[in-house]
């Protein structure tokens, strides 16, 4: 019986251990999601990933930009209300789906109306098929594949 | 056309799923038992793999001779409990 | 032809319908008959679902783009393997292969156990077939890969050119076959708690298709970065995106059952905890399935946001409620055999094993999920960055290499310190010696951590092969045997340890190669024209100029990079940009200049008219051996799970029952 108490004992100890190495390092990386819309309000220092759009009239040469000092500067307009957008300034890699009308995900902070993204956060949410961009052209789509919610 | 191959499909796999109970039942004999006697089987293959791991262990020099006599004793034990058992279960399906 | 496959699928909904019924009537009395009729049930669905399959390639073969998923992810000029592999590139296809490798594992169950487990298989068929049920009634009803279009489009707009490569080919049916592979072992699980027949029977009957399962999900994975650091070419191989995370949390519970599975056994220990391991592996499997398709998170490879989210999420509650009430059912019959005797024994190691191993994918899993919960609970999104999954995963991948060295010289029930000092002797030495290196990268201003696992590393390894050494050298000893055959013995009589040993080589090099390449990998942007040259992390770069083709699909620039270490030219690496014009598709053809001890590995980013070649280079230390360590991996489980033709002349229980020192 001893041994089954120190067994739990030790259990315990080690659960706890796991749950208090969570809650450290998830206390370090927290980023709270947030689309243009969201973004307007605030210039705090939180870290946010902005989720978006890249509205029409990013650079073609957005890669190549995107390695020069000033950065790659382009606009994120709100998946849901077109006319909030918020200017953004990135330096690293892009992906190569990086275009205008595609969806990104791009981490930073506000700073003075302007979105400094961290380097190399720049994500394009890279469909594995092309439905997204038909339906945004307004082409006839199959209709029995779901368009989601995004999608318009 | 098509409708012609799927109503075609259709009926075979009809006549493929019913035909073991068309046929009435089948000799399956009393399951559990030859189940029971292949676990027991297993089971003691295994015990007798486990000693002859103990024994390979003990020779390479992984297990001092006290832990290896202690290991040895035990899994022996369960070995001869598992082929009482195995000598029961065959004896009662023979009879 | 459409009208054919659905049919076909239809009635494999049907049929698979049936086999439930069928199989769970057989269970009465004098119905012994219906479990035959259930099992033809199971062959019934097999069929009719590789018909849908094949009609499905025949439709994309021959430019069918009346149907929604041919013109959706193929068109005419698209090679014939990838027309193949367009099958899984859409949401209904990837379903359908996965009903496909579901129906043939069913039928492999059936055809093994046809003189076995007779008790068991009626639950079996059962649960087989419910899985089916729900796949096939989700094709037939919901999301239908046999749909068609009007107008019907004259060309299909092609298939992701990202996913037109060998990786992509082999990744998804890999994982998928992992997947359902694991739903054999949840079946055989439930199939012994409803017949309450929870002697180790059942668990005989699955360690093979556990270890199959787990084998095809590993190859998955390891082609899945494998993927992710040839074709997305940002320098890394995995980014704790939801959909890598997905398959990662099966493979680790997985991982975990493999190892406690042989404390039950072996002891008769853990046999509640295994039973939750089983259930939460299959159910994890199903998560990912459901997380990759549903669009409840985003992830880079968002598959589109569709309807099917609340059905993968009714059954996931379906099969944990109804697993988790049956097991607590039944508890009281899986009371254990003994009881731990020692905190430094194999059992205890096993067992701290395997709370490292839920324990991070509890800590994926949550990671993974929080934005839905914060966003639940706050209703604000918040995510976790990938710091939060690398602080957590670095420690405890640590501490699962220092088991993975420790547990195989740890004794079963307990161990006598006496031995210890002597067996770990050896280990210790060279793990001493190690530190030498790991100081010298620590001075480099390296990270604590990747100093340890190198380390670590040194230490497990030589533990393994002491092991080896061991074992091979009382074979030669004892029996004169040569000392190939001596190897040869070790490996056929004992294949699963000396097998797994094998994985565990594997793991120790992909463990220390991540570790590497986390803290020493460098990168640096290089703008060079013509003739020009560029130092990253004291590697030259000379531009040799560059080149511009375009043919009917796509526009290719591509340059040509001398790279040179200390005025020494070892490579030239031709980077390159493909941009297709159909999609207005940008991808990047990355150059990897691979070595043992890094990879000089170059982004094209961009080529202006002018000639100016803008590129981003990433110096990988140690990649090869992540990929290595995959192969070792798969090798090691080849080996385990091998038949092996079992000596049955029985030596030991002559001697058991003659010697009269046997019971107690």
């Amino acid at each position: 019986m001893k041994s089954r108490s120190r067994f739990a004992i030790a259990l315990t100890l080690a659960v706890a251990l796991g749950a208090w190495l969570i809650w450290t390092s998830i206390g370090g990386s927290l980023e709270t999601y947030t689309s243009p819309a969201g973004l307007v309000k605030t210039s705090d220092g939180t870290t946010y990933r902005l989720n978006g759009k890249v509205a029409p009239g990013s650079p073609a040469d957005a890669a190549e930009r995107a390695q020069t000092a000033e950065g790659l500067r382009f606009v994120v307009r709100d998946k849901e209300r077109p006319s909030v957008t918020v200017p953004v300034v990135y330096r690293g890699s892009v992906p190569d789906a990086f275009k205008d009308d595609r969806e990104i995900v791009v981490t930073g902070r506000m700073e003075n109306g302007v979105f400094q993204a961290d380097r190399g956060t720049l994500i394009t949410l890279c469909p594995s098929k092309f439905m997204q961009e038909q339906a945004d052209k307004g082409k006839t789509m199959p209709d029995d594949i779901p368009k989601g919610s995004s999608g318009t | 056309m098509a409708y012609l191959i799927i109503a075609l499909i259709s009926v075979l796999l009809v006549a493929l799923i019913a035909w073991p109970l068309l046929r009435g039942a089948p000799g399956e004999q009393p399951v559990a038992q030859g189940d029971d006697l292949r676990a027991v089987e297993e089971e003691l293959q295994r015990s007798l793999d486990a000693i002859r791991e103990i024994e390979m262990d003990h020779r390479a020099g992984n297990l001092s001779d006290e832990d290896f006599a202690a290991l040895d004793r035990e899994e022996r034990a369960r070995a001869v409990e598992l082929m009482r058992r195995r000598d029961t279960l065959t004896a009662g399906s023979a009879a | 032809m459409t009208l054919v496959g659905r049919a076909a699928l239809l009635l494999a909904f049907a049929a698979a319908l049936y086999a439930v019924g069928a199989a769970l009537w057989s269970r009465r009395k004098g119905r012994r008959e219906f479990l035959a009729s259930a099992e033809r049930g199971v062959w019934a669905v097999f069929a009719t679902t590789t018909t849908a399959v094949v009609v499905m390639w025949i439709l994309l073969l021959s430019n069918r783009f009346d149907v929604a998923d041919v013109a959706g992810y193929s068109n005419i000029t698209l090679g014939w393997r990838y027309k193949i592999t367009a099958l899984w590139g859409s949401q209904a296809g990837s379903l359908l292969l996965w009903m496909w490798f579901l129906s043939i594992a069913a039928v492999l169950v059936v055809l093994t156990n046809r003189k076995r487990n007779r008790e068991l298989m009626p639950v079996v068929v059962a649960v087989l077939m419910g899985i089916a049920v729900f796949f096939t009634s989700v094709l037939s009803f919901i999301t239908s890969p046999f749909a068609t279009i009007s107008p019907v489009p004259a060309d299909g707009r092609g298939l992701n050119p990202l996913l037109q490569n060998p990786y992509m080919e082999s990744h998804p049916p890999l994982l998928y076959i992992g997947y359902v592979g694991l739903s054999i072992p949840f079946a055989f699980a439930i199939a012994a708690l409803v017949t309450r027949r929870l002697d180790s029977t059942w668990i005989t009957s699955i360690r093979r298709w556990t270890i199959l399962s787990w084998m095809f999900l590993t190859i998955g994975i390891i082609l899945g970065s494998r993927w992710a650091y040839e074709e997305l070419g940002w320098g890394g191989y995995w980014a704790w995106d939801p959909v890598e995370n997905a398959a990662l949390m099966p493979w680790l519970v997985a991982t975990a059952f493999l190892h406690s599975v042989m404390v039950q056994e072996r002891r008769g220990m853990l046999r509640i905890w295994n039973m939750v391991l089983v259930i939460l592996t299959f159910t994890l499997a199903l998560f990912g399935t459901f997380l990759t398709r549903s669009g409840i998170l985003s992830s880079v490879h968002a598959f589109g946001e569709s309807t099917l989210g609340p059905y993968f999420l009714a059954l996931i509650i379906v099969v944990l409620a109804g697993s988790f009430v049956l097991l607590i059912s039944r508890l009281s019959l899986l009371r254990s055999e003994n009881s731990l005797e020692s905190y430094i024994s194999r059992e205890a190691i096993f067992l701290y094993n395997n709370l490292l191993l839920v324990g991070l994918a509890f800590a994926v899993f949550w990671g993974t999920m929080f934005p839905v919960l914060t966003e639940a609970v706050q209703g604000e999104k918040i995510t976790v960055g990938q710091g939060f999954f690398n602080q957590v995963a670095a420690p405890i991948g640590l501490a699962l290499l220092f088991f993975t060295g420790v547990g195989p010289l740890i004794p079963w029930r307990k161990a006598s310190p006496r031995e210890l000092r002597r067996r770990f002797l050896w280990p210790l030495v060279v793990a001493v010696i190690a530190v030498i290196p790991a100081i010298y990268f620590a001075q480099e201003g390296a990270h604590w951590w990747a100093a340890l696992a190198i380390v670590l590393g040194a230490f497990t390894v030589a533990c393994i092969l002491g092991e080896y050494w061991r074992g091979i050298k009382v074979r030669h000893q004892l029996g004169g045997i040569s000392w190939p055959g001596a190897v040869g013995q070790l490996f056929s009589r004992n294949r699963r340890r000396y097998g797994g040993y094998i994985v565990h080589l594997g793991v120790v090099s992909i463990i220390v190669a991540i570790a590497c390449q986390g803290a020493f990998s460098t990168q640096g942007d290089l703008a060079l024209r013509t003739g020009q040259t560029g130092e990253v992390a004291g590697y030259q770069f000379t531009n040799d100029g560059g080149t511009r083709t375009r043919d009917d699909h796509k526009m290719s620039v591509g340059v040509a990079l001398g790279v040179s270490e200390g005025g020494n030219r070892f490579a030239t690496l031709n980077p390159g940009v493909d941009v297709f014009t159909a999609q207005m598709q940008r991808s990047s053809e990355v150059a990897v200049d691979t070595s043992p001890f890094r990879d000089v590995y170059v982004v094209l980013v961009g080529l202006t008219p002018d000639g100016l070649a803008r590129i981003s280079v990433f110096i990988n230390p140690m990649m090869m051996w992540i990929w290595i360590g995959g192969l070792v991996m798969v090798l090691g489980s080849i080996i385990a799970v091998w038949p092996s033709r079992r000596p049955r002349e029985a030596v030991v229980p002559a001697a058991a029952g003659a010697d009269g020192r046997v019971p107690e």
